[in-house]
């Protein structure tokens, strides 16, 4: 059982990141070159235009007024309009519509590197030596080195050119049509109770989250193999098995829990990079989501979706951490202290 | 796990405040020299957002090297501890180091919002 005061702690230490990562943003696009007037106004705008819409979006107030009212607005959730990508549309709306495709990418490429991550760990550590362990860890090392943009364009050379099992672009074949409830298109098809969109918006995430998750799956996998590894040799797990207990059962009951916890923060910190990986994986398979968003809007300088984005992903990814630090004192009470 | 406790302990629990209010005060000191420096380049608007945009640099990475203080810093003191790097890393110092940093950032974007307040 987690503690008040534990929680309590880990929930108020939300603000300062908060506050930092909002400081930091706003610092850098302001010393960042550009005048985002004259990017909403155009090359050819005269100068008084320009200044007219300065006026509007407030860029000639004092700096430290505009600090303020970005701080302000930001604890209610507005960010302003954007100014080029979507002209005149609540940053807000943008980032929801937006934001449910990449949180899905991210989730199923999770889950893919847990599930497939965790059981080779565990096999791995358990065959030590062995010639599945060798092609394991060969294969760990090959997705932790293997970038994104890389490794995505050779899994569709294999499964969309070569074998011809799955597409590479876009969320779900153009036939179907699901009404938006939760924007994760693989539960709105569940939840529409159209099984064959279901099996097409599956079939469609199945490579994104492959790629996403590789980076994941192998660093994952290592990370069960030596935890694993260093588990087994304790005295308990030899107690266990003296006393007759199989060796299944004694990995299973009594090594896992303990080999989870390095684990579990390794899952935390690769929820942030997975988020990073969205931007590439969104881009190579042509997926709209908040990682090509974040790309467009660096690129035509439009402020306050950059800023609206970015706190978005350190909101998120503090979440992610909060969850890890849960989950950590869930399985040993002892961290609490 | 007693070694890191005992080094923990020997550092001054309380924040810094008279280091603390001097660091503030330089780094308002700084802000409002760099805002006056850009002036007659760049003029009130930009040498003020310039001079503020660097002091929340300072402080917006100094509160998130606070906050990664104080929710891992525990954790890597006994790392070096473990590891035997003789290391002087501590919790206690990383949040002063950041805490201090913190408050030159805050005092540049105090510095420079002064000047901007002054000139506009």
């Amino acid at each position: 059982m987690i503690s008040r005061r534990f929680l309590l702690k880990r929930l108020l230490l939300l603000i300062p990141v908060l506050l930092g990562v909002a400081t930091f943003v706003f610092a850098i696009l302001h010393l960042s070159p550009g005048n985002p007037a004259r990017t909403i106004a155009g090359e050819r705008a005269s100068e008084e235009f320009v200044r007219q819409i300065e006026n509007d979006l407030g860029l000639n107030d004092p700096i430290y007024v505009q600090y303020g009212r970005f701080l302000f607005d930001a604890v209610q959730l507005d960010f302003g309009e954007s100014y080029t990508i979507r002209r005149g549309t609540p940053v807000s709306d943008v980032l929801k519509s937006r934001f449910p495709v990449t949180l899905e990418l991210a989730i199923l490429g999770q889950i893919a590197g847990i599930c497939f991550g965790i059981p080779l760990g565990i096999l791995s550590a358990v065959k030590q030596d062995s010639l599945t362990d060798h092609l394991t860890r060969i294969g760990a090392l090959s997705g932790i080195s293997v970038p994104i943009f890389w490794s995505g364009p050779l899994l569709i050379l294999l499964f969309a050119q070569w074998l011809d099992l799955l597409p590479t672009n876009g969320r779900i074949a153009s036939q179907y049509s699901v009404e938006s409830v939760t924007g994760l298109i693989t539960v709105d098809t569940l939840l529409a109770g159209d099984l064959a969109a279901f099996q097409s918006a599956v079939h469609h995430m199945l490579l994104p989250s492959l790629v996403i998750g590789i980076y994941s799956m192998a660093l994952i996998s290592r990370m069960m193999r030596s935890s694993m590894l260093e588990v087994i040799r304790q005295d308990y797990m030899r107690t266990a098995r003296a006393k007759g207990q199989g060796a299944k059962i004694t990995v299973m009951k009594h090594g896992f829990r303990n080999a989870l916890i390095p684990v579990v923060t390794i899952i935390g910190i690769q929820f942030g990079s997975l988020l990073g990986g969205a931007v590439l994986t969104e881009t190579v398979f042509n997926i709209t989501g908040i990682g090509r968003l974040l790309v467009d809007a660096i690129s035509v300088g439009d402020y306050p979706l950059v800023q609206g984005t970015v706190l978005l992903f350190a909101f998120l990814f503090t979440l992610v951490n909060l969850g890890v630090d849960i989950t950590y004192s869930m399985l040993d009470p002892r961290i609490e202290q | 796990m007693d070694r890191s406790r005992s080094t923990a302990s020997a550092e001054p629990t309380r924040p810094p405040w008279g280091r603390l209010g001097g660091v503030f005060v330089a780094g308002g000191a700084a802000g409002a020299a760099i805002a006056l420096a850009l002036l007659p380049q760049r003029g009130p608007q930009e040498a003020t957002s310039t001079a503020f945009a660097l002091g929340a640099l300072i402080f917006g990475a100094a509160l998130l090297g606070w906050t990664a203080a104080v929710v891992g810093g525990r954790g890597l003191e006994t790392t070096y501890e473990s590891v035997e790097t003789e290391s002087q890393f501590t919790e206690a110092g990383a949040r002063r180091a950041m805490l201090l940093l913190c408050a030159l950032g805050l005092g540049g974007m105090v510095g420079a919002s002064v000047i901007s307040a002054v000139l506009t």
